[in-house]
């Protein structure tokens, strides 16, 4: 057995005829006038409305326009055609902002930087029958790892 | 018109039938017409609404797969453009002019003042319901929807739908108590 409360929760859908309980809330309205009043306060409510809603008939153009909108190419203001250039723009427009702020940064962080010249290895040789003879051979140590190499690449060059 | 009826128009709409088409349209476009003038409150908007649904509807049919009615399907898109109108324009509750516009003069002056007034007075406080009150409401009774259809048309379980109707009715009483003889 609901209580009125309950009832009350339930005079909407009552209402509309969408409830499970329809007897059983009938039986609690004929015993109870306070649901009762209720009940008629929210039947007056949704007439009212129903009453006062806006009705209104589409010119006779209606129809005109809508064809000739159909055949048209699409201009409509709702046009995804329309809508996908303007945010293919907006991308491209974000995406030279975003370079220009993270260029500069990025410039210096991939600058060019002359190899380390940790070590270099100059070779000066005279010949014992050329006096002036003397070679300077300065060799990168990003061409070389050791000595060793460094002297077999100076014996390849001048064909010890 | 039944689901099967439906099912066969959408076969012949999509076969380039623009007689059933219009068939369609004649059929639902005062009803999508007057369910978007009741939630923008201007009739200029309400046919550009009207327009688009329909117009979306012939664009869309292919794709429209009969899984509801086609006035569900209508609803659908009408809805969502309403809310995307009063998005646009930053509109969150009635305003007092544009309802007023919308009420017809008739013959007896103070006959028509005074009901006049007294409609300003409902559609102010229908159109100051809450977000998707509205739409519940309107559906009930502009149109004698379901409950089950509402839900299919706000795309929302049948509880909710059963309390925004509720709660549409209980704001609005709040509000016009006097009109109904409180």
């Amino acid at each position: 057995m609901k209580n009125c409360n309950e009832i009350k929760n339930l005079l909407s859908e009552y209402l509309d005829g969408e409830t499970d309980n329809t007897p059983g809330i009938q039986k609690h309205l004929e015993s109870c006038a306070d649901c009762r009043k209720e009940f008629e306060r929210l039947k007056k409510t949704a007439r009212t409305v129903k009453d006062h809603l806006v009705k209104d008939k589409l010119p006779e153009s209606f129809n005109q326009r809508l064809m000739k909108k159909i055949q048209e190419p699409c201009t409509s203001r709702f046009s995804f055609k329309i809508f996908i250039p303007r945010l293919a723009y907006t991308v491209v427009v974000i995406l030279i902002l975003l370079g220009i702020v993270f260029y500069v940064p990025i410039k210096e962080k991939f600058a060019f930087k002359p190899a380390k010249q940790i070590e270099q290895t100059v070779v000066y040789f005279t010949q014992s029958d050329h006096q002036e003879a003397e070679k300077i051979f300065l060799v990168s140590s990003n061409d070389v790892e050791d000595e060793e190499v460094l002297i077999n690449l100076f014996a390849e060059n001048n064909e010890f | 018109m039944t689901h099967e009826d439906e099912h066969e128009i959408i076969k012949k709409i999509s076969g380039g039938n623009e007689e059933y088409f219009e068939k369609i349209v004649n059929q639902y476009k005062n009803k999508i017409y007057n369910f978007s003038l009741n939630i923008l409150y201007n009739k200029e908007d309400a046919q550009e609404v009207t327009l688009e649904v329909f117009y979306r509807f012939h664009k869309g049919f292919k794709k429209f797969k009969g899984e509801c009615k086609i006035s569900t399907y209508l609803y659908q898109i009408a809805k969502n453009l309403c809310k995307d109108f009063l998005k646009k324009k930053k509109i969150k509750t009635a305003n007092i002019e544009e309802v007023a516009n919308l009420i017809r003069t008739g013959d007896d002056p103070e006959q028509i003042y005074l009901k006049n007034e007294e409609k300003k007075e409902i559609l102010f406080a229908l159109g100051n319901l809450k977000n998707g009150y509205r739409e519940a409401l309107i559906l009930r009774e502009l149109e004698g929807f379901s409950y089950k259809e509402i839900s299919e048309i706000l795309k929302q379980n049948l509880n909710t739908v059963k309390t925004k109707v509720k709660r549409a009715r209980e704001q609005i009483l709040s509000q016009i108590r006097h009109l109904t003889g409180e």
